[in-house]
């Protein structure tokens, strides 16, 4: 048992550095990590990887606080309230909520793995590609949300992004599209998430502050961080609606297969505006933005297991890398895993809850120290974080040089959005969901002779569409109204 | 319509073409917004009078240098070692934003009061050169030997 606790520690805290470095990803430290499990029986391998697993989950919320690059694709949505609140000087404080959200998505998750497994995965499965087209579709209605003031840029900023993801070969025909014949062999699977998402974020930072002239830190002018909130028990005071929602949304999204974790935190980001008595204020630095897009991503390592378990299917892409686990030590996982093979099964569980307390460990009390991350001098942090970058969109695909390249092109694609008023935030999520979009469309259209009608008649369908139709009328109302507002404060 | 656009030979021109139409529609409706709000404002829909695409008085060394030291990290980055690019670099990229090295003076030029600033500030400048070497030499260690994971 010691060894299987001292393996989940190593496993949480290289997890943790690898979420924590944009472009490495709890998918990439399991794979790391696979080979030398050789050498381990299954249940101390077990114990290493899925450490790995929520340590890499958990870790991307670090730089999306403090320097406002997600380090992972699903912690996008931590940056847009937890980035705010660093700036104010309260970047320990978001740091503390965010772990604390993490550690409840990852309980309730496994909850839900423990006790619904079997139910879910026989669920999961009568989600055709036509539900998962409009879940696709329902995650991108965040995109109206987070365009507050200028939703028609912020759509179109949006489809831009589902554009570029759509550059590449199609698989189901292997035909290219939109790719210059000098490009052919660096883009035939189209541009990388990764290198977009670094792009975007770190290198357009760093275009705007050297424009700026490098002079400050990542925290607000005149801010004193000794006056900032204090992180207290009292910030998820009425948020345990949002912990939970968003926690099941998160196990939900994890249990369908080929369904992300940027969907998941994207949804329960949207739901958390819906929901929200202040909406105004999600975006601005609210605590509930943070909670439900980390309880969200948390939420998906349980709910990402349940298809991989009892089907056989892996839920995202660190579980397809997990398979590899269990064949190395010839168990197969499927519908009969759980009845054969008890004492694994209660070793997982066992396990996922004590990665999460160990995460909880790991982060929650060196927290003060690495919050002091935003008091460091812009013109010395940025050269670091360039070359993690750097590593980081090498590794994507062991080593293209394209994808730095594009480090640079989305960094100056991303400073020119940002002066011409068009918004990254949903460019990026367009890119993110724009193959799915497709993939799901095709293969649903495809599949049901080319008829539409599936999409308005499935009874799942239908549900959605009025899901997606509600968010889209709300996002409207709630937009016309901020404008409203806004000229009365003009007038005033 | 639809069964022939998604014919096999057709189906990845569907989705891209379907999202540049929408793109397009987009493009449209925020020019007529912009029409309309310059209308009932009374101002010129094209107004290059007062924009600046830069901020005004921006750091013109930082924003370029940056830029070209990027460019340039990324080309000489496969042609020398990981470790060599780096310590350069991250050294050059600390140099210019820390301003250790006066660009006014090298350039000839003095401080607003006058007097001709240090070319070198060596504290600054052995900083910039403790970072690159540590950061650089301890990201190979740990991602290429300890995770064996392909660097540059």
């Amino acid at each position: 048992m010691l060894l299987n606790i001292a393996l989940a520690f190593v496993g949480v805290a290289v997890g943790i550095i690898f979420g924590a470095i944009p472009g490495m990803t709890a998918t990439m430290a399991v794979a790391v990590f696979l080979p030398m499990t050789y050498a381990l029986d299954l249940v101390p391998a077990l114990w290493l990887l899925l450490g790995l697993y929520v340590g890499g989950i958990s870790g991307g919320l670090v730089p999306a606080i403090l320097i406002n690059v997600p380090g992972t694709p699903s912690s996008v949505c931590t940056g847009f309230d937890g980035h705010p609140m660093a700036r104010r000087g309260e970047g320990e404080r978001a740091l503390k909520i965010g772990i604390t959200a993490s550690l409840m998505g990852g309980l309730i998750s496994l909850a839900v793995l423990a006790l619904l497994t079997p139910p879910l995965a026989r669920m999961a499965i009568k989600f055709s590609a036509v539900e998962k087209f409009l879940i696709i579709l329902f995650a991108m209605t965040v995109i109206a949300a987070l365009s507050k003031g200028s939703m028609t840029k912020g759509v179109l900023s949006g489809f831009l992004g589902v554009l570029l993801s759509l550059v590449g070969e199609l698989t189901m025909n292997n035909k290219m599209r939109m790719v210059p014949a000098f490009l052919k062999s660096d883009l035939r699977a189209g541009f990388q998430l990764l290198p977009l998402l670094i792009g975007l974020f770190a290198i357009m930072q760093m275009f705007q502050e050297a424009e700026k002239g490098m002079k400050a830190n990542a925290m607000d002018e005149g801010v004193d961080a000794k006056n900032a909130q204090k992180f207290s028990l009292k910030d998820f005071k009425g948020q345990w609606v949002n912990v939970i929602r968003s926690s099941l949304l998160g196990t939900f999204m994890g249990i369908l297969p080929g369904v992300g974790g940027s969907a998941a935190s994207l949804i329960a980001y949207s739901q958390a505006k819906t929901w929200s008595k202040h909406p105004e204020l999600l975006g601005t630095g609210a605590p509930e933005g943070l909670i439900a897009s980390e309880s969200s991503n948390n939420g998906l390592t349980g709910g990402a297991l349940v298809p991989l378990l009892s089907l056989g299917i892996p839920g995202d892409s660190t579980t397809a890398v997990l398979i590899g686990a269990f064949m190395l030590q010839g168990i197969q996982v499927g519908p009969l895993f759980i009845q054969q093979n008890g004492e694994i099964w209660n070793q997982i569980l066992i396990a996922l809850l004590a990665c999460n307390f160990i995460m909880f460990l790991v982060m929650f009390f060196p927290i003060k120290l690495i919050s002091k991350v935003v008091n460091v001098k812009s013109a010395r942090m940025y050269p670091v974080i360039l070359i993690m970058c750097i590593v980081g969109a090498y590794a994507t695909r062991s080593g293209v040089m394209f994808d730095v390249w594009c480090l640079l092109i989305f960094g100056i694609l991303g400073y020119i959005m940002s002066k011409i008023g068009l918004p990254t935030a949903p460019f990026l999520i367009g890119f993110i969901l724009g193959k799915d979009l497709e993939k799901y469309f095709l293969e649903a259209v495809r599949g049901n002779n080319y008829s539409l009608a599936p999409f308005f008649t499935r009874p799942i369908a239908i549900v959605l569409w009025v899901l997606i139709v509600a968010f889209l009328g709300y996002s409207i109302w709630d937009n016309a109204k901020g404008k409203r507002m806004e000229k009365a404060g003009m007038k005033d | 319509m639809l069964k022939e656009w998604l014919k096999m030979k057709n189906m990845h021109f569907f989705f891209p073409i379907a999202t540049a139409i929408i793109c397009g529609i987009l493009i449209v409706a925020i020019l007529i917004q912009r029409a309309l709000k310059c209308k009932k404002e009374g101002t010129p829909f094209i107004n290059f009078k007062n924009y600046h695409f830069f901020k005004p008085g921006y750091d013109k060394v930082k924003l370029w240098g940056s830029l070209i030291l990027f460019a340039l990290y990324i080309f000489l980055l496969p042609k020398i070692h990981f470790i060599a690019a780096g310590i350069i670099f991250v050294t050059l990229f600390n140099v210019l934003f820390t301003n250790c090295i006066n660009f006014e003076k090298l350039f000839g030029q003095k401080d607003n009061a006058g007097y001709a600033m240090p070319m070198v500030n060596v504290k600054d400048l052995v900083i910039s050169i403790v970072i690159a070497v540590l950061f650089s030499v301890g990201l190979w260690l740990l991602f290429f030997k300890v995770f064996n994971i392909t660097l540059p």
